[in-house]
C-alpha cells in the first residue's frame, strides 16, 4: 500500500468544485474534493444517494450538464490538467484515456443501434480502424468480458439482451478505447444479486488483465470490501474520510463512516439465535442548496463538539495514509 | 384502430390515383369538347359529371389526385429533410443558439402563407417548382420544432451521455445516436404534414397561386366549379370530398402513430 503512494498518481483531483446554480441558489454537489488514483489502484467512492458521487464522476469527464458547472479546482491526468484542455482535446481523452461505466445498463445503450456496433464504433473512432477490423476487435473484446455467443449478441439490439449481458456490453464499450482508467458509477446497483458478483469478479479480472485503475462509485460496502484498495467516503459534496480499505473497515475514524458501517446488515447468527442489532443513521442527507453551518454532518452526528456547527473542519491526518475531515481529530 | 382505418382508406386512394389512366378513359385536360357534353350531371357515363369544357370530373379528380399527392409527398420529404436537420442542430447546440434558431422559426410561423406565395409567384413565376418550394418553406418549421424537442429530451438520456463519454464526435453523436432515435416522432409529424400540405396546396391552387389550369389538381377543379356551385354542384363536391377523405386518412394515421 505504501509503495503506491510513492508513485505518481494517474488521476489527481485537487480542490474540485462542481456547483449547480439555480437562480440565486447554489447547489454545491462537489465541494473542494481532493482524490488521487494511482496506476493499478481501485479507489471506492462511497456515500448515500445525493451526496455528489455521480456529479464527481461526470466532472472527471467534463460532462456535467448545465446548470451544473465546474467552478474550481483541477483534474490532472498524468499531470495534465483536463480542465484546461480545449473541448476538442478533451474529447480525445474521453473513452481513450478513461472509460465510464453507467449505473443502469438498460438505459445506457442506444436502443436503435446493434449492441456490437456500439462497441465497434468506439474502436473505429479512436483507432481509425475500418469496419471489418473494428468488428473483429469488438468481438474479441466481447469474449474478454465473457459474453456468450458473441456473434449473435453483436447483432442484437439492446432490448433483446438481459441486464447482465447489457452491463457486459457497456463494460466492453468502456474498454474499447483501451483506457488506463475506468470510472464505474454504481456498476452493479441495477442488477440482480447473483449477477452483481459476476460483474464484480469480471471487473476485478479485467483490471488485472488490462492494468486498469478503477474509480468505483457505490453506496454498497459489500462492493467496497470485495474490490477496493482505498476508500473515500463522501458526504454532502465533500470527502469526509479517506483510508485504505482494510483500515476503514476495522477502525473508521469519521463518525459518519462509523455510522454507515453500523447500518450494514450482517449475516451472522450467534449461538442463541439473536442477531446483531442494526443501528440506522438518524436524519437524512441535507439539501445541498441549504447546508447546515460548519460541518454538514453535525446535525446527525452523535459525537459533535461545540465548534462543529460554527466552522467547517479541514482535513486532519491522524495516522499514516489516513485523512479525515472532523474536529475530533484536530488534536491528533 | 384509427391507424388501421386510415391506412385502409389511404391505400384505397393511392391505388385509385396510381391506376387513374386505366380506370378512366377520358382525358382530364382535353379542352375541345362539343358543347353538348358541357355541365352534364353525374350519370353512368360520367360518374362525377362534366365541367364547363365538357371534361370528365371523375377523370380530373383521379388525375388531380396524382398531382396533389405527388406535390404533398415531395413537399413533406423536403420539409422533413430541412426541418429535422434544423431542429436537430438547434436542440443539439442548446442555450442561446437554440433560442435564436427557434425564434426564427416562430417568426416564419407567423408569416402569412398566401402573402408569401403571391410574392414569390409574382417575382419568379408560377411553375410547379416554385409551388413546391413555397410549400416546403412554409411547412418545415413544425418538423423542426418536434425534432428539437425530441433532441433536447434525448440529450439528457444516459445512452447519449455514454456516447459522449466515449469521445464520439459531434457528427456521429448527431446523425448516428440522436437523429435515428427521433424517427418515430418524425414519421408521425410527417404524416400529419402531408394532410396540411394537401389543404394548403388546394387552397393556393383554388386562389390561382398554385397549379395552373388547365392542369388538374384538386384545388384547380374546385376553382373551375366555384362560379357554378349552384347549378353544377358536382364539379366542386367531388374534389372537395376527395380532399376531405385524404386529409382525414392522413390525420388518422398520424394520430394513430402518436398514440402507439
Amino acid at each position: 500500500m505504501n509503495d503506491l503512494f510513492k508513485m505518481n498518481p494517474l488521476l489527481q483531483i485537487r480542490g474540485l468544485k462542481t456547483h449547480f446554480c439555480k437562480g440565486k441558489k447554489i447547489l454545491r454537489a462537489v465541494d473542494d474534493v481532493d482524490l488521487r488514483i494511482h496506476p493499478g489502484e481501485t479507489v471506492a467512492l462511497v456515500g448515500e444517494s445525493g451526496c455528489g458521487k455521480t456529479t464527481l464522476a461526470f466532472s472527471v469527464f467534463r460532462l456535467v450538464a448545465p446548470p451544473g458547472r465546474i467552478v474550481g479546482g483541477a483534474i490532472e491526468l498524468r499531470g495534465e490538467n483536463l480542465l484546461a484542455l480545449p473541448e476538442r482535446q478533451m474529447n480525445a481523452v474521453r473513452g481513450r484515456e478513461m472509460g465510464l461505466i453507467f449505473q443502469d445498463p438498460s438505459s445506457a445503450l442506444n436502443p436503435v443501434i446493434r449492441a456490437g456496433e456500439q462497441i465497434a464504433e468506439v474502436i473505429r473512432h479512436h483507432f481509425r480502424e475500418n469496419r471489418k477490423s473494428a468488428r473483429r476487435q469488438a468481438l474479441a473484446l466481447m469474449e474478454k468480458v465473457q459474453l456468450p455467443n458473441v456473434e449473435m449478441i453483436y447483432d442484437s439490439y439492446p432490448h433483446q439482451l438481459s441486464g447482465g449481458l447489457r452491463q457486459r456490453v457497456l463494460i466492453a464499450i468502456a474498454l474499447a478505447g483501451r483506457p488506463a482508467l475506468i470510472v464505474a458509477d454504481e456498476p452493479t446497483s441495477a442488477l440482480d444479486v447473483s449477477i452483481q458478483s459476476q460483474i464484480l469478479a469480471l471487473l476485478k479480472q479485467l483490471k488485472e488483465e488490462f492494468k486498469l485503475s478503477l474509480l468505483l462509485i457505490t453506496h454498497d460496502f459489500g462492493v467496497v470490501a470485495q474490490m477496493a484498495d482505498r476508500v473515500a467516503v463522501m458526504y454532502a459534496g465533500k470527502i469526509v474520510e479517506e483510508a485504505p480499505a482494510p483500515a476503514l473497515f476495522t477502525s473508521p475514524l469519521h463518525p459518519y463512516t462509523a455510522a454507515l458501517l453500523q447500518a450494514i446488515p450482517q449475516i451472522s447468527f450467534s449461538n442463541n439465535g439473536a442477531q446483531q442489532e442494526l443501528k440506522p443513521l438518524a436524519g437524512a442527507v441535507p439539501d445541498l442548496a441549504n447546508l447546515p453551518s460548519g460541518c454538514a454532518f453535525h446535525p446527525r452526528c452523535p459525537v459533535r463538539l461545540e465548534e462543529c456547527s460554527q466552522k467547517p473542519p479541514t482535513n486532519f491526518l491522524p495516522a499514516p495514509n489516513r485523512i479525515v475531515r472532523c474536529f475530533k481529530y484536530e488534536a491528533a | 384502430m384509427n391507424l388501421l382505418i386510415g391506412l385502409v382508406i389511404l391505400g384505397f386512394i393511392l391505388v385509385l390515383a396510381l391506376t387513374a389512366p386505366w380506370i378512366t378513359r377520358y382525358d382530364p385536360n382535353a379542352l375541345e369538347a362539343p358543347a353538348a357534353t358541357r355541365y352534364l350531371s353525374p350519370s353512368w357515363q360520367h360518374l362525377f359529371g362534366t365541367d364547363q369544357f365538357g371534361r370528365d370530373v371523375c377523370a380530373r379528380v383521379l388525375h388531380g389526385g396524382r398531382l396533389s399527392l405527388c406535390i404533398a409527398l415531395a413537399v413533406v420529404f423536403g420539409a422533413v429533410f430541412f426541418g429535422s436537420l434544423y431542429g436537430a442542430i438547434s436542440g443539439y447546440l442548446g442555450g442561446v443558439w437554440d433560442q435564436l434558431l427557434m425564434r426564427f422559426v416562430d417568426m416564419l410561423l407567423a408569416f402569412p402563407i398566401v402573402f408569401l406565395a403571391t410574392t414569390v409567384m409574382a417575382l419568379f413565376g408560377t411553375g410547379l417548382k416554385w409551388l413546391v418550394m413555397i410549400l416546403i418553406l412554409t411547412s418545415w418549421m413544425d418538423v423542426a420544432r418536434v425534432v428539437r424537442a425530441e433532441i433536447l429530451a434525448l440529450k439528457a438520456r444516459p445512452f447519449i451521455l455514454k456516447a459522449r463519454a466515449t469521445g464520439l464526435n459531434t457528427q456521429r453523436l448527431l446523425f448516428r445516436h440522436l437523429l435515428p432515435n427521433t424517427f418515430a416522432a418524425i414519421t408521425a409529424i410527417a404524416v400529419l404534414r402531408v394532410a396540411d400540405v394537401i389543404l394548403i396546396e388546394s387552397a393556393l391552387s383554388f386562389l390561382g397561386l398554385g397549379v395552373q389550369p388547365p392542369t388538374a389538381s384538386w384545388g384547380t377543379i374546385l376553382n373551375d366549379g366555384k362560379a357554378v356551385l349552384a347549378t353544377a354542384w358536382w364539379i366542386t363536391t367531388f374534389p372537395g370530398l376527395a380532399i376531405i377523405v385524404t386529409v382525414l386518412s392522413f390525420n388518422m394515421i398520424g394520430e394513430g402513430m402518436q398514440h402507439r
